[in-house]
């Protein structure tokens, strides 16, 4: 027999619970199992998540406990999950091996450079190709995404011959003509541009066509609605060209011809920590060297993790 | 938010012309750009030759860029990279393969006449001193001259535990006398393996647990232990006499010869034996060794034999379990002379097209290997001599006297390296490069390991050869 | 969709009422069934003497707005320039024999470097088996189970991470930890870890070689692990960013439905991500064809001992014959881009389908 249950209280008018009665049941007791359910599932994916939380950190625990070791205790056969002398002098060797300074603010010039090189590209792109319609725009699209499927380092050599054909490279290579030819190249990514238009995408069409029957040109309906509804992307985006900027090392070493403009990378990957002689790499250097280049990074992600992560509603569409 | 940041970044942009402005001045000296992966020790004592050069020869000015984050191939790397965009220096640091490459794309100078020039060329002294076989080096490359100078060289030296070995009476070793310096100077590899090896591991046998001279705590353990596979391939071949690879220096053309028929015949005995001696236990190589440097085995008694390289001495003793290290030649064919590989970079003059630069190039070498920077060089690089008379010289020879050193120390060891290795001057040897000798040389390594490695069949060793030679002659 | 109504004139007052009247719960906004947009543009609010615009949508968005070029030229200079050029110089190269880049000199026009990569012609009498044994074969493996793999995980962790209330921000920060660092360093962790006697081994009370001298296959199970772990921090936080943006009305309609959570989760999350989770497997299955850092991380060289080729991918074979045999390297490249391309057009093919925007 069906009974509809309406004397539940009224405080509870946001969770109504609509049951039909088995024998024995009760709203207060389905309440209770539905609630002991959340729990279990609660509990259920704390346990996972805090499971799987701990394979990620576990390498970065090695990482670090590795570069407070001496090297013969890192290449022994019995692994030790502790060093035996914590050898913060590794740390020491390394920061006073490289000009820090110097590579620093080189770093933070390219980065800065870059990144805003690479925010206005994205945006004007993302936003020609997701809003703006325009005969071959598929077209386009689909060769924009072709240059991601060669391998870069395919890339290198034409890379490196146009950039010398623009005069940036050479012995008398000055500071504006090293930046240029670091920070250039890799201005555009298809990477971001491609995952600014899905986020593009998203924002509904009611916006648009209200902004252009207001009489609001394509520019301002961008830069004033567009970006800051994507704002969480352009942040993560901006994170992830600065974090490309400062792990990259290849390039830089390639097209500067002093070491005095190369990036924090140089030197501590790669065979810094190489002994040229007989070619064995000192690990406690190298991870300290590691270590020294990323804590910098992690903490830029802290800090600006919550604009990342701030929850976005839709708001902003009426009926 | 737009104008803030707009206003910042042309601040900044306005910043940029400023840095680019500064350090121009008008010099009328011929610039000399010099490539380097100087270690930090040595650093000093570079730029101090550097500084010499340029108050000797004012007309000229040492660009002295040390590459640091680059090995050797990443510099070659950049090095031709370079030459694509005229971004390559005057003489750069080098390995043969490296110099066989610069050959191909027309860009190495061929010193022969400088070093011939009566005016500033090698006088008959200095030709005399100059040590023949590093010379020869760079001698030996697809076409005729001389393409590169000696600047770092090493070699391979057998170090032993002395602790343990000297004085050990083995029977029927040594003609029943304790074991000395004389007879490891004078060991094949026929008696290594045949005679010395079982009576050490039957002697150990007899002996109780805590008192083995040879111990197994380690992963790996045998004991005699040969670090580099490549080098080790190689050596047997000129040892015993079987082809490896040459060139002909009429086409140019370099040579694979260790997949012929002659070359097998030979080298299948040579290298089942030493099969053989690995199922037994008595060797490893850092390939058969989990890829793990055999001298951290050598530190920890897991091998009483370790043969590694003379710049890498100090891997050859650990302060913490402080041993008497003995040095000796590595072993050699029985019935054979006696050799050993030369090693380490030179330095390789590269065309600019400016014969004023080529000079320049050619005296700065010149320079810096003048009797005292070669000896200074020689006493505090940790690189070998590159000329007779500075193992003569007083000063050396105190340097590296190890009786002024404490026993036990790696002090003493490095003396007693240092000292020794002038003996084996003359046993030295370099094999041609050319286009794909590095190929061929990573090649062999991973055949030198395949063999090593107990649980491979040896009866493959032909097909081995074979996938060897094919890799090498596609990179050809 | 219907056309559009292409009436764009300001009408009497009347007839807007008229319009309004037969409308009685419109106001203003957009209305999709006669596809025109009523605007408020009258600023007297009393509604008897209020004026409405009526707008055609045509009028609207141009089909042909020739002004996207503008927006598009700065992108497209540079990706023409140090993406397009360098792309048509690889596949140009890819057809000549003994390209040289160091003075761009070649001996002539051939198909032999692809003859050569697909095992089918001879270089200086040897055939490259490498290529055809180890990289194709692997690269595929790597891509089919590290992609699917990865996205899937990724979404759980993601939805997790989204729904719990305590340390959120910090274990989203953990998460996000192994794309801070560097490749290399941490593969020389990983195979530490994976030693014989690491830790793993230590875990699992086995004896297995993972690394160093193990079989071909043993040895994926890391690399795969490795690659996944690798690819997860870019995924969440894609994903997280995506989560963010779902209204939460859909989630209270589920409760009210009183729908599961894992039906909640494909019918509702999944469809309102499918554009992240597109971008996702698309970009994922581009990166994991070109995956070569991980093996020298975890590897060192090619193969599982010195000297092997086991673990060789169609990018290290790029990256070995850069310098020595440029063409070869160009051939590869080629090879991969065309095998990308066909998978990425299926991708986008069956995204139109099941992905909403």
């Amino acid at each position: 027999m069906e009974k509809i249950y309406t004397d539940f209280p009224k405080e509870n008018l946001n969770n109504i619970t609509l049951s039909i009665n088995e024998a024995g049941r009760t709203v207060e007791s389905i309440q209770r199992s539905e609630k002991i359910g959340r729990i279990l599932s609660t509990v259920l994916t704390y346990l996972i998540i805090c499971f799987l939380a701990l394979l990620v950190i576990f390498p970065f625990y090695w990482m670090i406990i590795t570069s407070l070791k001496t090297n013969t205790e890192i290449l022994q056969d019995d692994q030790t999950f502790f060093p035996t002398i914590v050898m913060w002098t590794n740390y020491v060797y390394v920061f006073q091996s490289f000009k820090f300074g110097t590579f620093l603010l080189n770093t933070v010039v390219v980065a800065f450079f870059s990144t805003l090189g690479t925010i206005i590209t994205t945006v004007l792109a993302a936003y020609a190709f997701a809003r703006l319609e325009f005969k071959g725009r598929d077209a386009v699209f689909m060769v924009f995404l072709m240059t991601m499927m060669i391998p870069g380092e395919m890339m290198v050599i034409s890379n490196y011959i146009t950039v010398a054909s623009f005069g940036w490279i050479g012995t008398n290579q000055t500071y504006l003509q090293a930046y240029l030819a670091m920070i250039v190249p890799f201005i555009v990514s298809v990477f971001y541009i491609y995952l600014l238009r899905q986020n593009f995408k998203q924002i509904p069409n009611e916006l648009y066509l209200a902004a252009k029957v207001d009489g609001k040109s394509d520019w301002s309906f961008l830069w004033k609605v567009m970006v800051p509804l994507a704002a969480p992307t352009l942040i993560s985006i901006t994170i992830l060209k600065f974090m490309g900027t400062w792990n990259s090392y290849v390039w830089p070493n390639l097209v500067t011809s002093s070491e005095s403009y190369r990036l924090i990378s140089n030197g501590l990957r790669g065979s810094a920590f190489t002994d040229s002689e007989s070619g064995r790499t000192n690990y406690g250097y190298q991870m300290a060297g590691t270590v020294l280049v990323t804590v910098p990074l992690f903490l830029l992600f802290v800090l600006f993790r919550k604009y990342i992560m701030r929850g976005v509603g839709r708001a902003g569409i009426k009926g | 938010m737009k104008k803030r940041s707009l206003a910042m970044m042309l601040a900044l942009v306005a910043c940029l012309p400023g840095l680019v402005g500064c350090g121009e001045t008008t010099d009328t000296r011929t610039e000399i750009t010099l490539w380097s992966i100087t270690g930090s020790n040595n650093q000093a004592q570079l730029q101090s030759y550097c500084d010499g050069f340029m108050e000797a020869y004012p007309q000229y000015k040492i660009n002295n860029v040390i590459q640091t984050g680059m090995g050797y191939n990443e510099l070659k790397d950049a090095t031709e990279k370079g030459f694509s965009a005229n971004n390559y220096p005057d003489l750069v640091q080098c390995y043969p393969d490296h110099v066989a490459e610069y050959i191909d794309y027309g860009k190495a100078v061929n010193l022969d006449p400088y070093i011939d020039n009566t005016e500033y060329g090698w006088s008959a002294d200095d030709k005399a001193d100059y040590i023949s076989n590093f010379v020869d080096e760079g001698k030996s490359y697809a076409s005729e001259g001389t393409y590169s100078v000696p600047y770092c060289k090493s070699t391979e030296l057998m170090f032993y535990n002395a602790d343990v070995l000297i004085g050990l009476v083995l029977p029927n070793i040594n003609g029943g006398k304790a074991l000395d310096q004389a007879y490891f100077d004078n060991l094949t590899w026929e008696e290594l393996f045949d005679n010395l090896c079982p009576a050490i591991v039957t002697y150990n046998d007899g002996l109780a647990d805590n008192a083995k001279i040879l111990k197994t705590d380690q992963k790996y353990h045998s004991i005699f232990a040969y670090d580099s596979d490549d080098n080790l391939f190689i050596t047997l071949c000129k040892q015993y006499g079987i082809p490896y690879t040459s060139v002909n220096t009429a086409t140019g053309e370099g040579s694979i010869d260790f997949d012929t028929d002659a070359a097998k015949e030979k080298l299948t005995p040579v290298l089942t034996s030493f099969y053989n001696a690995a199922k037994k236990g008595y060797i490893i190589s850092k390939g058969s060794a989990g890829n793990n440097y055999t001298n951290t085995y050598f530190t920890k008694q897991n091998t009483l034999f370790s043969v590694g390289s003379t710049g890498g001495v100090k891997y050859q003793f650990d302060a913490d379990n402080p041993m008497d290290v003995g040095v000796a030649r590595i072993p050699h064919a029985e019935g054979q002379n006696p050799y050993v590989i030369n090693q380490g970079p030179s330095l390789c003059v590269l065309d600019h097209g400016s014969d004023d630069r080529k000079l320049g190039s050619w005296l700065f070498y010149k320079f810096m290997t003048n009797t005292t920077n070669a000896l200074d060089w020689a006493i505090n690089s940790g690189y070998m001599g590159i000329r007779e008379s500075c193992y003569t010289n007083a000063d050396y020879i105190a340097a590296n006297d190890e009786t002024t050193k404490d026993l036990k120390t790696l002090d003493r060891l490095m003396a007693r390296s240092n000292t020794y290795s002038q003996k084996i001057l003359a046993e030295m040897y370099t094999s041609p490069a050319f286009k794909g000798s590095s190929t061929a040389r990573t090649q062999v390594s991973g055949v030198m390991t395949k063999v090593l490695t107990t649980s491979n069949d040896i009866s493959k060793l032909s097909d081995w050869l074979k996938t060897a030679y094919d890799q090498t002659v596609l990179a050809m | 969709m219907e056309t559009a109504v292409k009436k764009k004139e300001e009408t009497s007052v009347t007839a807007i009422n008229d319009f309004f009247l037969e409308r009685p719960d419109y106001d203003e906004g957009y209305d999709s069934k006669s596809n025109t947009v009523i605007r408020l543009c009258s600023p007297k609010k009393d509604k008897n003497q209020k004026a409405y615009k009526v707008t055609g949508i045509d009028d609207v968005a141009s089909k042909n707005n020739w002004k996207a070029w503008l927006y598009l030229a700065p992108a497209l200079i540079l990706v023409v320039i140090f993406l397009i050029y360098p792309l048509i110089n690889t596949i140009f190269i890819s057809f000549l024999s003994d390209y040289s880049y160091i003075d761009g000199s070649y001996s002539g026009f051939t198909f032999d470097n692809f003859g050569l990569i697909l095992g089918l012609t001879t270089h200086n009498g040897a055939y490259e088996s490498n290529f055809t044994n180890f990289a194709i074969p692997n690269t595929f493996i790597i891509v089919f189970i590290t992609v699917p793999l990865a996205t899937l995980i990724a979404l759980l962790i993601s939805v997790g991470l989204n729904s719990i209330k305590w340390f959120q921000k910090f274990l989203q920060t953990v998460f996000f930890l192994p794309y801070v660092t560097n490749t290399i360093a941490v593969g020389m962790v990983f195979s530490v870890l994976f030693d014989q006697t690491g830790i793993i081994n230590y875990i699992f009370h086995s004896n297995t070689t993972w690394i160093y001298g193990a079989s071909r296959w043993t040895a994926m199970i890391p690399l795969c692990i490795y690659i996944i772990w690798s690819s997860l921090p870019f995924k969440i936080l894609i994903f997280l960013s995506g989560l963010q943006g779902i209204d939460k009305q859909y989630y209270q309609a589920a409760k009210i439905d009183a729908a599961s959570r894992t039906k909640t989760l494909w019918k509702i999350t999944v469809p309102l991500m499918s554009p992240q989770i597109l971008y996702i497997v698309v970009t994922s299955f581009i990166g994991a064809f070109k995956e070569y850092t991980a093996i020298v991380g975890l590897f060192n060289g090619p193969g599982t001992s010195n000297g092997g080729y086991e673990m060789y991918t169609i990018v290290y074979y790029i990256y070995d014959n850069l310098s020595k045999q440029t063409s070869f390297a160009a051939a590869a490249a080629v090879f991969l881009f065309v095998i990308i391309l066909i998978f990425t057009f299926l991708q986008l093919g069956v995204s139109k389908k099941r992905v909403y925007y």
